[in-house]
C-alpha cells in the first residue's frame, strides 16, 4: 500500500473517531458559519441569460446619464432606477460575426471556434475565491442543460433545469444518513487516491507532449479530492431549515414551456433563497438557450425567442419580441425586488450582490452582436453607484435614430465604439467580488463609470 | 467534377506568422519566383487577400502546421482556383512543376512529423461509448443520457469522439464515480432485488371509472372493458411498480392496443413516457383493428424508486373533452356499443363504421422485472470473489476485471494500489463484498477505463499493438470494448494477420452490435444532432411534432442502415429510386402511407421528388432555422458532409442583413441573398457555397415540397421557387433532381469525403494531409469494386491507415 492513501484513510479515521464520541469537530475555516462581527460581508455574484438579443428598437434608451427615459421594453425596471445600470455599447470583439455563440462566450470572452477551446468564465473566477465559504461552490441554473459557466479548461459545466432537483441537493440531507454518506466519501476518497497515484507515475514517464489529456484528469481528480474533502466538513454542519410554505413553492413542479413566468420566479426564488442561506455565492442561470427561449402563452407569445427574433421585420412580430422582453425584464424586475427585501448586515441582500443581466446578441435577425443588452444591478457595498444610463457609444457616432431602423441595426452588428467590451465590465465586476486581477478575458480597462454617483 | 478546395483549417491561417529560415536557398530557387510572379502580389507583405500571406509562411516542412497551408495552396492551385482567373495565368507546366516540388517537400517532411508525434496518445470514452462499454463490460444498462447523467459530449463537425475535443473536467470525474458505484451495485447486488410481475387493466387506468370495478364485475362487464384514448388523450399509473419502490434493472412489457386510422390521415401514435425519468419509454403508430388488437413488447431501464409512467396517443385532433370523449355508458367496451357515445358528443365512426379520427384502445399492460439474461449474467462469472475468498482469489478476480475493463492484460503490480484499497477496507472493519466492490471501483475511475491510450511512453512506435488494433476495430464497429473472441486474437498476437483481422471484421460486421455503428456513424457524419435544435415555429409549422421529429432522423439512419446491410453503391446517399419510410413520415412527404408501422423500405416514382439523403426532412431541417430555409446553411452542409470541404466562415464585419420592407413586393431568400453577392468580398465564396444549397429551395424549412415560397408579409402574391443554379465548374441545373444527378455522376469526390469522415469516426482525429495518400488509395480500390458501402469499410480497415497510428 502506498504512504499517501493510507494518510488519508488514517486522516478519515481520525475525524470518524472524533465524531463517534459526540465531540464538536474543531471549526475549520472552510465551514465557519457566518459570523456578521468577524467575517468580512460576503460578496455574491449572479448572472442571468436572455437569449436572442431584444428589439433594439424599443430597447434602446436614448439619453446617458442620470434622469434618462426608460424605453418601452424596460419600462417595467422603471421603479428600480436607483439600484439599476443600463450600459449600451458593449461588445465581445470575439463575438461580432459569430451568431449563437455569443452566449458561449458571455461570460468569458474568449475567441471560439475549431480547435480553440473557451476560458473560464467569471462566475467560476468568482467561485474559486467563494468556494471555501459555502456549502457549494456555484450554483449553474439553466433551461435547458447548457450553462453559462466555464471552469478554467474552457469545459462547460453542466447546468440544473428543474427547481425542484435543486432545491433537494441543497437543502435536503443525503438519503440514507450522515454515517452512510461519509462511509461513501471515504470510499470517494481512497479510490481518488489511488487513481490519481496511478496516473501521476505515467505523467512522470511521458514527454511533455500528450500530456495536455493527462494534465486535464489529474487536476480534476485533484479537484476532486478537494471537493470530497469539504463535503466530508460540510456533512457536520446542519443544513439550514426551510420552512414548510417555501419547501412546498420551491419543490412544486412547474412547467416552463406552459408558465414561464412563474418557472422564473420560482427559479429567482430559490436563487434567492440559496443565496440568504449562503448555499452559494455565485450562480449562472441561461433563462434561454439561443435555440430555446421561452415563449410566453400567458401573452399569446407561442414561438420561440429564436424565432421571434427572426422577425424579418414583420411589425406583429416585432411587437411580440418587445412584449417577450418586457416580460424577461419584468422577472428580473420580481428578483431585484426579492432580494431587496431579504435584510443583510445592515442593509439589503442586493447590497451584497451584484446582479447582471444581459444577451451575447443585440440584433438577433442579422445575429448582430454589438450594443448588447446589459444591465448591472445591486453592490452597493462594494461602491457600485446607480441611477445612470451609460453609455459608450456616445460620442463614437451622430446620436441615436431609431427611425432608421438600418442605422440602428448597424450599430447593433458593427461596434461604434471598439474599446467598449463586455470584459472591461466582466473585469469591473470580478474586482469588486474581489478577484485580485488587473485582466479578465481580452479586457482593457475597468469601468469608474459605475462608480460616479 | 472539380470543387473548390476550401481550407480544411482556415483558423491557422489567422496565425501564421512563423518566418521559416532554413532551407531559404533551395526554397527560393525552387518556387522562389514563382511564388512573387503569381503569389505574393495578394498575398504578401502590402495585401493579405483572405487574411492570408505566403510570404512569412514556415518553410520548413517537417514542421506541421504552416504545412498544412502549403498543401492548401497545392490543393486551390490543383483546383484551378488559384491564381485566381482575373489574374496573370501561369504557364500549366511551370504551375505542376511548382505544386510537384511543394509535394515532394512536403512528403519529405512527413518523417520528421511522424518523430514529433506523442509517445501516448489517450482517447476519452463518450458517454455512448461509455455506456456501451458498461453493458458490454457487464451487462448493466446505463443511461448516460438520463437528467443529471453525464453531460453531452462536444462535437467536431458532428463527431462526438475526437480526442482533441473530449476534454475532461471535474464534472466528469464525480459523473464516473457516481456512475460506476450504481453499475456495480446492480451487476452485484448486495441482496436479490425484488422481483415485480404486475399487469394493469384498461379499468386500472381509467381513474374515473376504477373504483367500480366490483360492480362491473358482478355484472360481467369488467372483462370487456377497454380504455379509448382520443387524440391527445394522456392517462397515468402504468408504473411498473404497482405504486412501490422498484429495484433498478432492465424491465420487460407487453401491452396490448389497438389503433384505428381514419382513411388518409396519420394512425394513432402510442406514446409511454415517464416525467420524473424525463424521457420516452417507448413509441410506436399503432394499426389494429379494433377487434384484432396487437401486443406490443419492449424492454426498457428503470432506475431505482418510484416512477409513473404516463400513456398518450400523441397525434393531432379533437380532444378528449366536451363534445368528444367520455363513452355515455360510462365504459366503453367497443364502437359498435351505442353507447359508446351520448348523441350530443362527437361522432367516432362514419357510416360504415370507419374511424373519423386517429383512435388508440388499450387493453393492459404487463411488467416484469428486473429481468437478468443469462447472456448478462455470463459476462459477470468469475469477476466477483466468494465472501470467504483467499488473497490470492480475489487478486484473480480483480485482475480478470481490469483486463477485461481495460482492454489489455494489467502488468505485474499494476493493480497493487487497488488491493490495497481493498485490504484497507476489510481491515478497517467493512464486510468483504462490499470492500471488494471499492476495488472495482477504482478500475472503473482509473483513466485505463476512461480513455484508450495508444502507445507507450518512451517509444515512438507507429506500429498499433494487437490489443489497440482489437480496441480501435471494436470502438470504431460496436462503439464498445471488443469481445472474447476479438481478446483471444489480440492475446494470441495474430490480430495483425490479415487473414485473422479479415475473418474478425467479417465476423463483427455480421454481429448485431453492428447496429450500433449504423445508428451512430450517420448520426456523427451528417450532424444529425442539430436536427430539431432550432425548433420550427409552431404557427408557421404546426403539423410538425416530436414523431415527426423522431421519424425524420430515423429515416436518414434507416436509409443507411439499408445500404450498409445490403452493400449498396454509396451513390444511393446521393441519389435513390427508394427510401426508408414510416406511416408519420409518408403523411408529411404526402406519399401513401406504408399499411403497418415502422420503417419499410418504398419505391420512390420521380414525381415524389424524394430520393437520396439529400431530400430526407431530417437534413432539409436540419439546415433550416425552424422559421426559414437557409440555402446558405444547406450549401455548407452539402459541401462539408458530401463533399468533406468546409467553406471558411465569414469575415467578421459583414453589414446587418436588412428585414424586408413591409410595403415593397414579396422577395425569396434567394432574391435577397442575390443583393448580397453585390459585395465582392462575400462573393468570391458565396458563388460556390450558395448553388449547393439553392438546389434544394423547392423543399421548405421542415422539408416538405412547394413550388412558391410563403413570404408572411409584403406586397403581392407568394414568389415562385427557383432552384437552378451553376456549379462552379460551369454545370448548370434546373432544380433538385438535376442537381443530384450531377453530383451522383462522378462518386469520387464523395467517395474521398466519406472515406475521410469514415476514417475520423474510426481513428477518433481529423485526417491531416498525410493521410491523404492513403485516402486516395483506398477510394481508388473502392471505386474499382463499384464504390459498395462494405468494400470501402474493409478497404479501411485493412489499411494502413487504420492499422498504424
Amino acid at each position: 500500500m502506498n504512504i499517501q492513501s493510507q494518510s488519508w484513510l488514517l486522516s478519515r479515521r481520525h475525524v470518524l473517531r472524533g465524531l463517534g464520541a459526540l465531540v464538536a469537530l474543531p471549526m475549520l475555516d472552510c465551514m465557519r458559519p457566518l459570523s456578521a462581527a468577524a467575517a468580512p460581508r460576503p460578496k455574491r455574484g449572479v448572472f442571468i441569460y436572455l437569449p436572442n438579443g431584444v428589439n433594439t428598437l424599443d430597447y434602446q434608451i436614448l439619453q446617458s446619464g442620470k434622469g434618462y427615459t426608460f424605453s418601452k421594453s424596460l419600462k417595467p425596471l422603471e421603479k428600480h432606477r436607483d439600484v439599476i445600470t443600463p450600459i449600451s455599447g458593449l461588445h465581445h470583439p470575439h463575438g461580432i460575426g459569430h451568431h449563437h455563440g455569443c452566449q458561449s462566450i458571455w461570460l468569458t470572452g474568449a475567441e471560439i471556434g475549431q480547435g480553440k477551446r473557451n476560458s473560464i468564465s467569471l462566475d467560476q473566477l468568482i467561485a474559486e475565491q467563494t468556494a471555501p465559504h459555502t456549502r457549494f461552490s456555484s450554483l449553474e441554473l439553466s433551461n435547458t442543460g447548457r450553462s453559462l459557466a466555464y471552469n478554467r479548461d474552457g469545459i462547460q459545466l453542466p447546468a440544473e433545469t428543474k427547481p425542484g432537483q435543486v432545491f433537494s441537493r441543497l437543502f435536503e440531507a443525503p438519503e440514507g444518513g450522515i454515517a452512510r454518506e461519509r462511509e461513501q466519501l471515504q470510499v470517494r476518497g481512497s479510490v481518488l487516491d489511488a487513481v490519481l497515484d496511478e496516473a501521476k507515475e505515467l505523467d512522470r514517464k511521458m514527454g511533455v507532449e500528450d500530456r495536455t489529456r493527462l494534465d486535464q484528469y489529474l487536476t480534476s481528480v485533484r479537484e476532486i479530492e478537494i471537493r470530497t474533502e469539504r463535503a466530508d466538513r460540510w456533512l457536520d454542519v446542519p443544513r439550514p431549515e426551510v420552512d414548510e410554505a417555501t419547501r412546498k413553492r420551491l419543490t412544486k413542479d412547474v412547467s416552463q414551456t406552459s408558465d414561464p413566468g412563474e418557472y422564473f420566479r420560482v427559479m429567482y426564488d430559490l436563487m434567492v433563497l440559496a443565496f440568504e442561506t449562503d448555499m452559494t455565492r455565485s450562480i449562472t442561470f441561461s433563462s434561454g438557450d439561443e435555440g430555446k427561449g421561452l415563449p410566453v402563452p400567458e401573452l399569446g407569445i407561442n414561438q420561440t425567442r429564436h424565432a421571434l427574433s427572426h422577425h424579418n421585420g414583420d411589425p406583429d412580430q416585432l411587437a411580440r419580441l418587445t412584449q417577450s422582453d418586457a416580460f424577461n425584464f419584468e422577472q428580473f424586475g420580481y428578483f431585484l425586488d426579492r432580494l431587496a427585501a431579504v435584510p443583510d448586515a445592515g442593509g439589503s441582500l442586493l447590497d451584497s450582490t451584484i446582479a447582471l443581466y444581459g444577451s451575447g446578441m443585440a440584433y438577433g435577425h442579422s445575429h448582430g452582436n454589438a450594443n448588447v443588452p446589459t444591465i448591472v444591478a445591486g453592490g452597493a457595498a462594494f461602491g457600485i453607484k446607480h441611477g445612470r444610463h451609460v453609455d459608450f457609444n456616445e460620442e463614437h457616432f451622430d446620436g441615436y435614430d431609431l427611425g432608421n431602423a438600418k442605422a440602428h441595426y448597424q450599430i447593433c452588428s458593427r461596434p461604434v465604439n471598439a474599446e467598449a467590451r463586455v470584459s472591461n465590465l466582466l473585469l469591473t465586476l470580478a474586482q469588486k467580488l474581489g478577484v485580485e486581477t488587473e485582466q479578465f478575458g481580452d479586457s482593457a480597462r475597468t469601468l469608474s463609470e459605475l462608480e460616479q454617483a | 467534377m472539380t470543387f473548390p478546395a476550401f481550407f480544411r483549417v482556415w483558423l491557422l491561417l489567422v496565425s501564421a506568422t512563423a518566418i521559416g529560415l532554413a532551407k531559404t536557398e533551395d526554397f527560393d530557387s525552387a518556387v522562389g519566383s514563382f511564388l512573387q510572379e503569381h503569389c505574393i502580389r495578394c498575398h504578401g507583405e502590402k495585401r493579405q487577400k483572405g487574411d492570408f500571406r505566403i510570404d512569412t509562411l514556415s518553410r520548413e516542412f517537417g514542421e506541421g502546421t504552416d504545412t498544412e497551408l502549403w498543401f492548401e495552396i497545392i490543393t486551390r492551385m490543383g483546383a484551378g482556383e488559384m491564381p485566381p482567373e482575373d489574374g496573370d495565368q501561369p504557364d500549366p507546366e511551370e504551375a505542376s512543376r511548382v505544386m510537384e516540388w511543394l509535394a515532394a517537400q512536403i512528403k519529405a517532411g512527413e518523417a520528421a512529423r511522424s518523430a514529433k508525434r506523442a509517445p501516448v496518445e489517450h482517447y476519452r470514452l463518450s458517454r455512448e461509448e461509455y455506456a456501451h462499454t458498461v453493458y458490454d463490460l457487464l451487462g448493466v444498462h446505463y443511461d448516460t443520457r438520463a437528467p443529471g447523467a453525464f453531460t453531452e459530449d462536444p462535437d467536431w463537425h458532428g463527431f462526438e469522439r475526437i480526442g482533441s475535443e473530449l476534454s475532461l473536467s471535474p464534472s466528469h470525474i464525480e459523473k464516473y464515480l457516481t456512475a460506476a458505484r450504481q453499475i456495480l451495485e446492480q451487476a452485484f447486488p448486495d441482496s436479490e432485488p425484488r422481483q415485480t410481475k404486475n399487469q394493469r387493466d384498461a379499468l386500472a387506468i381509467d381513474w374515473r371509472n376504477a373504483a367500480k370495478r366490483k360492480h362491473l364485475e358482478d355484472i360481467g362487464v369488467a372483462e370487456h372493458v377497454r380504455t379509448l384514448l382520443w387524440p391527445g388523450h394522456k392517462l397515468s399509473y402504468l408504473r411498473p411498480d404497482g405504486g412501490y419502490r422498484q429495484a433498478a434493472g432492465t424491465y420487460r412489457a407487453r401491452i396490448q392496443v389497438s389503433g384505428l386510422t381514419p382513411e388518409g390521415a396519420r394512425p394513432p401514435h402510442l406514446v409511454l413516457h415517464s416525467k420524473q425519468l424525463d424521457r420516452t419509454i417507448f413509441e410506436a403508430d399503432v394499426l389494429a383493428p379494433e377487434h384484432e388488437p396487437v401486443i406490443l413488447e419492449f424492454e426498457t431501464f428503470i432506475p431505482d424508486g418510484k416512477f409513473d409512467i404516463t400513456i398518450n396517443n400523441d397525434v393531432p385532433g379533437p380532444s378528449n373533452s366536451g363534445r368528444s370523449g367520455r363513452p355515455g355508458g360510462y365504459v366503453f367496451t367497443t364502437l359498435d356499443d351505442p353507447k359508446s357515445r351520448t348523441p350530443w358528443q362527437r361522432k367516432m365512426t362514419d357510416d360504415e363504421g370507419n374511424p373519423l379520427y386517429p383512435f388508440l384502445i388499450f387493453d393492459w399492460i404487463e411488467w416484469e422485472g428486473p429481468i437478468v439474461k443469462s447472456e448478462d449474467l455470463v459476462k459477470r462469472e468469475g469477476l466477483f470473489p466468494a465472501e470467504d475468498a483467499t488473497a490470492g482469489e480475489i487478486a484473480a478476480c480483480l485482475t480478470r476485471f481490469a483486463e477485461r475493463a481495460w482492454r489489455r492484460p494489467v502488468a505485474e503490480g499494476e493493480l497493487t494500489r487497488y488491493l490495497a484499497i481493498i485490504d484497507a477496507r476489510i481491515a478497517a472493519g467493512t464486510p468483504p463484498p462490499a470492500a471488494y466492490k471499492t476495488g472495482m471501483l477504482g478500475i472503473l475511475a482509473s483513466k485505463n477505463f476512461t480513455y484508450l491510450a495508444e502507445g507507450s511512453p518512451g517509444e515512438n512506435r507507429a506500429e498499433l499493438t494487437d490489443f489497440e488494433l482489437a480496441s480501435r476495430l471494436s470502438y470504431f464497429l460496436w462503439s464498445s470494448m471488443p469481445d472474447a473472441e476479438l481478446t483471444a486474437a489480440a492475446k494470441a498476437g495474430k490480430l495483425s494477420d490479415p487473414e485473422v483481422l479479415e475473418s474478425q471484421l467479417a465476423r463483427m460486421i455480421a454481429d448485431p452490435k453492428i447496429a450500433r455503428f449504423t445508428e451512430s456513424f450517420p448520426h456523427q457524419w451528417l450532424q444529425l444532432k442539430k436536427v430539431g435544435m432550432f425548433p420550427p415555429d409552431e404557427k408557421l409549422y404546426p403539423d410538425y411534432d416530436r414523431w415527426l421529429e423522431r421519424s425524420m432522423i430515423l429515416e436518414t439512419t434507416e436509409f443507411f442502415r439499408e445500404v450498409f446491410s445490403k452493400n449498396l453503391s454509396i451513390g444511393e446517399f446521393l441519389n435513390s429510386d427508394w427510401t426508408m419510410l414510416n406511416p408519420r413520415l409518408a403523411h408529411h412527404y404526402e406519399m401513401k402511407s406504408p399499411s403497418s408501422a415502422g420503417f419499410q423500405r418504398v419505391a420512390l416514382s420521380p414525381e415524389t421528388n424524394r430520393g437520396g439523403i439529400l431530400t430526407h426532412g431530417s437534413i432539409l431541417s436540419l439546415s433550416s432555422d425552424g422559421t426559414r430555409h437557409r440555402p446558405v446553411h444547406r450549401g455548407i452542409w452539402v459541401s462539408e458532409a458530401i463533399l468533406g470541404k468546409t467553406p471558411p466562415p465569414p469575415p467578421p464585419n459583414v453589414d446587418a442583413i436588412e428585414p424586408n420592407p413591409v410595403n415593397e413586393p414579396k422577395a425569396t431568400i434567394r432574391m435577397k441573398l442575390a443583393a448580397h453577392k453585390a459585395d465582392p468580398n462575400c462573393a468570391s465564396c458565396h458563388a460556390k457555397i450558395d448553388p449547393l444549397g439553392l438546389a434544394f429551395d423547392n423543399f421548405d424549412a421542415i422539408g416538405r415540397w412547394r413550388t412558391e415560397e410563403y413570404v408572411p408579409k409584403g406586397q403581392g402574391g407568394n414568389p415562385p421557387v427557383d432552384a437552378s443554379g451553376v456549379l462552379p465548374d460551369g454545370r448548370r441545373f434546373e432544380g433538385p433532381a438535376d442537381f443530384k444527378q450531377l453530383l451522383a455522376a462522378d462518386l469520387d469526390p464523395f467517395s474521398q469525403a466519406l472515406t475521410e469522415k469514415l476514417a475520423t469516426y474510426a481513428l477518433r482525429r481529423p485526417m491531416t494531409f498525410d493521410d491523404h495518400e492513403q485516402i486516395e488509395a483506398i477510394v481508388e480500390e473502392t471505386r474499382e469494386e463499384g464504390y459498395q458501402l462494405r468494400s470501402l469499410i474493409e478497404h479501411l480497415v485493412m489499411s494502413d491507415l487504420f492499422q498504424k497510428r
